[in-house]
């Protein structure tokens, strides 16, 4: 293979060539890195004490409704008729007046 | 002077919020990041935007950074995708998009041998201007270069021969037709 030619003179393109000014960019890029950080994981913190306060929230709300009876806060009249022999005549007072 | 620390030894301090390792990682890494955005984008103002850019948004998020002794390759990865979408915004809002245009106006000196340098840059490959800006402006090794860049170490070898062997026959050219400019 042919010898690798020589580096190109490629410092004309360099940043770093002004010294200042690079030094001014590589502070301002390390400050708002640290800054953006900062921020960023502040605003994950929160989003968590959030999460977990909505959880416990909804728990209590959970545990803390009043248990519901099962069925027997239907008619206990229909239940009665469901489950006994009901002359037709019953049934037709369940509703009142308005049975008929 | 002490050795410097390494790489993922920094990513981990800064991890943990010191303000030294973030500066020591950005006084190391940024000029690879300028080379990576100027062989995407051509133009070294735009280039030192979107690599300053990409640094930022890299070190905000380097919790996501999984391998800490491969942060290089990482970070350039990060830059390269932003200098391809800045390019893209670039290229829709001046479709005709030149890198430089050489004899528009008059230039001398270090301006010349730069616009010659853009424009010879502009004829290479992606791949190639990379390879030739890290080596040859940021002083990498093809070791470095080629696990930044995800090649074999003879692939970057021969990525850097036709670059150089192109970059030089290119500003020969420029030079018999434009001159030196001083």
């Amino acid at each position: 293979m042919e010898p690798e030619p020589e580096n190109v003179d490629l410092s004309v393109l360099d940043p770093r060539r002004d010294g200042a000014r690079w030094d001014r960019m590589v502070e301002n890029v390390a400050a708002r890195a640290i800054e953006q950080r900062r921020l960023r994981l502040r605003a994950v913190r929160r989003g968590a004490i959030a999460a977990v306060m909505a959880i416990a929230a909804a728990l209590a709300v959970w545990f803390g409704a009043p248990k519901r009876d099962p069925v027997t806060h239907r008619s206990g009249d229909l239940l009665e008729w469901a489950v006994r022999d009901v002359e037709p005549s019953e049934v037709l007072g369940l509703g009142g007046n308005d049975g008929r | 002077m002490p050795a410097a620390p390494p790489v993922a030894e920094l990513v981990a301090r800064a991890r943990r919020g010191e303000s030294s390792a973030f500066d020591q990682l950005v006084r190391r890494h940024l000029r690879a990041a300028f080379a990576v955005a100027l062989a995407v984008l051509g133009r070294p103002a735009d280039a030192e935007d979107v690599a300053q850019e990409a640094f930022v948004a890299a070190l905000e998020r380097l919790d996501d950074c999984r391998e800490p002794a491969r942060f290089s390759g990482w970070l350039l990865q990060i830059v390269r995708n932003r200098a391809l979408h800045a390019l893209a915004k670039r290229k829709l809002r001046d479709p005709s998009d030149h890198v430089i245009e050489l004899g528009r106006e008059p230039v001398v000196g270090d301006v010349v041998l730069r616009a010659h340098l853009l424009v010879a840059l502009a004829k290479l490959s992606p791949v190639q201007r990379e390879v030739v800006l890290l080596h040859d402006l940021d002083g990498w090794t093809h070791a470095e270069i080629a696990e930044a860049l995800e090649l074999s170490e003879v692939n970057c070898r021969q990525h850097l021969f036709t670059a150089r062997r192109a970059l030089r026959a290119e500003l020969a050219h420029e030079e018999v037709h434009h001159g030196t400019g001083t």
